[in-house]
C-alpha cells in the first residue's frame, strides 16, 4: 500500500481538523469528498509532509514521514497541487516547473525533458514561455498540475484540482488522472461529485474531522436510492451519508 | 483500486548535486529583486561615493580610503532591501507548503536565493570599484591600487545581504524589506557615530576606513 494511515488525529489549538481517520490506498484514483471544513485539506497536507499529525500512523510508500531520510525520500517521489496555489508572477510556466523539478531532486539531465513533457500533458505546451502572471486561473490551476506531475511520482496528492478548469479542460484532466493512476496512487480531495464519479476508482467521504463513508463511486451512489436530496445519483448517496452520519 | 504493496525503489537522484545547484542558481538569478535594485545601488554610489571619491587627488590610498565608507553605505540599503524582499518571498507568494514539502533541504533552497541576491549586488560593486580605480589609474603617475579597503566593502555586501534576507523570513511582510532598507541605512550611518576612541568595538564597522 502506497498510503497506510491508522487513526491519524490533527488538531489545531482545541479544534480537530482531522479526528482518528483509517484509510488505505494504493495505485489508483482515490477521491475524498466532504463539505467545507471536513478536514481533507488538513489530511492532504499531512500525506503531503506540510505538517505532522498530533496523533496516529501515517506511512507513505512504505516509509515513516517522521523521520528525516525516509521523509526526504517520500519527498522526492512526492507530488502535490495545494488547494490555493502560490506562484512567483516573474517566473515563466517552465521556468517554474523546473524550479519544482530541481527542487524535488531530479536527475539533472533528465529535466528539460520532464519538464516539457509535464507542460504538454496540461496543454500548455504553446505558453511554455509566458510568465505566470500573464495567465488565466484556470491556466495557473494546470501549472500548478505540471509542477506536481513532473518528477512522475509514484504519489500524487491534489486538492481541489479541476477549480477554475472549464468544462472540456476538467474532461482533460480526468483522463490524465486515469492515465496516471494506472502506476501512481493519487488522492483528489474535492467537492465536485462528477470528478469523482467518472475518475475515481475508490471513495472516501469526511465531515467534521471523520471518515464516514469508504467504497466505490457505485457503493456511494447506492446508498443515496431513495434519498431525495441532490440532482444525480452520486449526488443524491452523498447527501444521504452525510444527512445519516449527522444527528 | 488494486491493493498492491508500494514498490520498494528509491527516487533516481540527480548525481551531479553542483550542476543541479548552479541550475537553481541561474534561476534565481534571473527572477532577483537585486538585479532591480542594481541601477539604483549603481546611483546611490556614483552620487555620494565616486563623485566624492574623485574630487580627491588621484593618490591609490586617499581615494581607496575616502571611497570605503560611503560606498558600504550605498549599496546596504538596496542590497539588505532587495535581500529581505527575496526573504520573504514564499511566504508572500503563499508557496510555502509547495516548497516546504519538496526534497531539497531548506538550507539549500535559501543559499541559492541568497547567493543570486549576492551576486548581483558583487556584480553592481565590482563594476563600481572598476571605474574608480580605472580612472585613477589614468590620473595616478606612481603607486599601485590599494586593494584592501576595496575588498572590506565588498566583504559587506554578503553579510548585509544574510542579514536582510534573514529579517524577510522571519518578519515575512511586505513591509520588512523597506524597513530593512531604512534600518540598514541609519544603523551603518549611526555606527561612525559611537566610536569613543581608539578602544572602541565600533572600529570594526565597514563604514571606518582608518582609526
Amino acid at each position: 500500500m502506497n498510503v497506510e494511515i491508522t487513526g491519524l488525529t490533527r488538531r489545531f489549538g482545541r479544534a480537530t481538523a482531522v479526528a482518528g481517520v483509517d484509510l488505505r490506498a494504493g495505485p489508483g484514483v482515490f477521491g475524498l469528498l466532504g463539505p467545507n471544513g471536513a478536514g481533507k485539506t488538513t489530511l492532504l497536507r499531512m500525506m503531503a509532509t506540510a505538517i505532522p499529525p498530533t496523533s496516529g500512523q501515517l506511512r507513505l510508500l512504505g516509509r515513516d514521514p517522521l523521520s528525516y531520510a525516509p521523509r526526504r525520500e517520500i519527498r522526492r517521489r512526492l507530488g502535490y497541487l495545494p488547494q490555493n496555489l502560490g506562484y512567483y508572477r516573474g517566473f515563466t510556466v517552465a521556468q517554474f516547473v523546473e524550479y519544482f523539478a530541481l527542487l524535488k531532486e531530479m536527475p539533472t539531465g533528465r529535466i528539460p525533458l520532464a519538464v516539457a513533457a509535464a507542460v504538454d500533458r496540461v496543454g500548455l505546451g504553446d505558453r511554455s514561455g509566458a510568465r505566470l502572471r500573464t495567465l488565466s486561473g484556470g491556466m495557473l490551476r494546470r501549472v500548478g498540475i505540471a509542477q506536481a506531475i513532473v518528477n512522475e511520482p509514484d504519489l500524487l496528492l491534489l486538492d481541489e484540482p479541476t477549480a477554475g478548469l472549464d468544462p472540456e479542460q476538467r474532461m482533460t484532466f480526468r483522463a490524465l488522472l486515469r492515465e496516471l493512476g494506472q502506476h501512481t496512487t493519487i488522492v483528489v480531495s474535492t467537492h465536485l461529485v462528477e470528478d469523482v464519479g467518472t475518475a475515481c476508482a475508490q471513495v472516501a467521504l469526511m465531515d467534521q474531522g471523520k471518515l464516514i463513508f469508504q467504497g466505490t463511486p457505485g457503493e456511494l451512489t447506492a446508498r443515496g436510492e431513495g434519498h431525495g436530496t441532490g440532482d444525480a445519483p452520486l449526488e443524491r448517496g452523498y447527501s444521504a451519508v452525510l444527512a445519516a452520519a449527522r444527528p | 483500486m488494486t491493493a498492491t504493496s508500494a514498490p520498494a525503489r528509491s527516487a533516481p537522484v540527480t548525481s551531479r548535486p553542483a550542476l543541479a545547484a548552479a541550475r537553481l542558481l541561474r534561476l534565481e538569478l534571473r527572477h532577483n529583486a537585486m538585479l532591480w535594485m542594481m541601477p539604483v545601488a549603481v546611483a546611490l554610489f556614483w552620487v555620494t561615493a565616486g563623485r566624492k571619491t574623485m574630487a580627491v587627488p588621484p593618490l591609490w590610498g586617499v581615494r581607496a580610503a575616502n571611497m570605503q565608507p560611503v560606498a558600504v553605505l550605498a549599496f546596504a540599503s538596496p542590497v539588505a532591501g532587495a535581500a529581505a524582499w527575496m526573504g520573504s518571498r514564499e511566504s508572500r507568494c503563499r508557496t510555502t507548503d509547495l516548497v516546504n514539502i519538496t526534497a531539497r533541504p531548506w538550507p539549500a533552497r535559501m543559499l541559492a536565493t541568497w547567493a543570486a541576491t549576492t551576486c548581483w549586488a558583487l556584480v553592481a560593486y565590482v563594476a563600481c570599484v572598476g571605474v574608480v580605480y580605472g580612472v585613477t589609474a589614468q590620473q595616478t603617475t606612481w603607486g599601485g591600487p590599494l586593494w584592501w579597503p576595496a575588498v572590506v566593502a565588498g566583504a559587506t555586501l554578503p553579510a548585509l545581504a544574510a542579514l536582510g534576507f534573514a529579517a524577510g523570513t522571519l518578519v515575512p511582510s511586505r513591509f520588512t524589506a523597506p524597513l530593512v532598507t531604512l534600518a540598514a541605512f541609519f544603523v551603518l550611518g549611526f555606527s561612525t557615530q559611537l566610536i569613543h576612541g581608539s578602544q572602541s568595538y565600533w572600529q570594526i564597522s565597514p563604514v571606518v576606513a582608518a582609526p
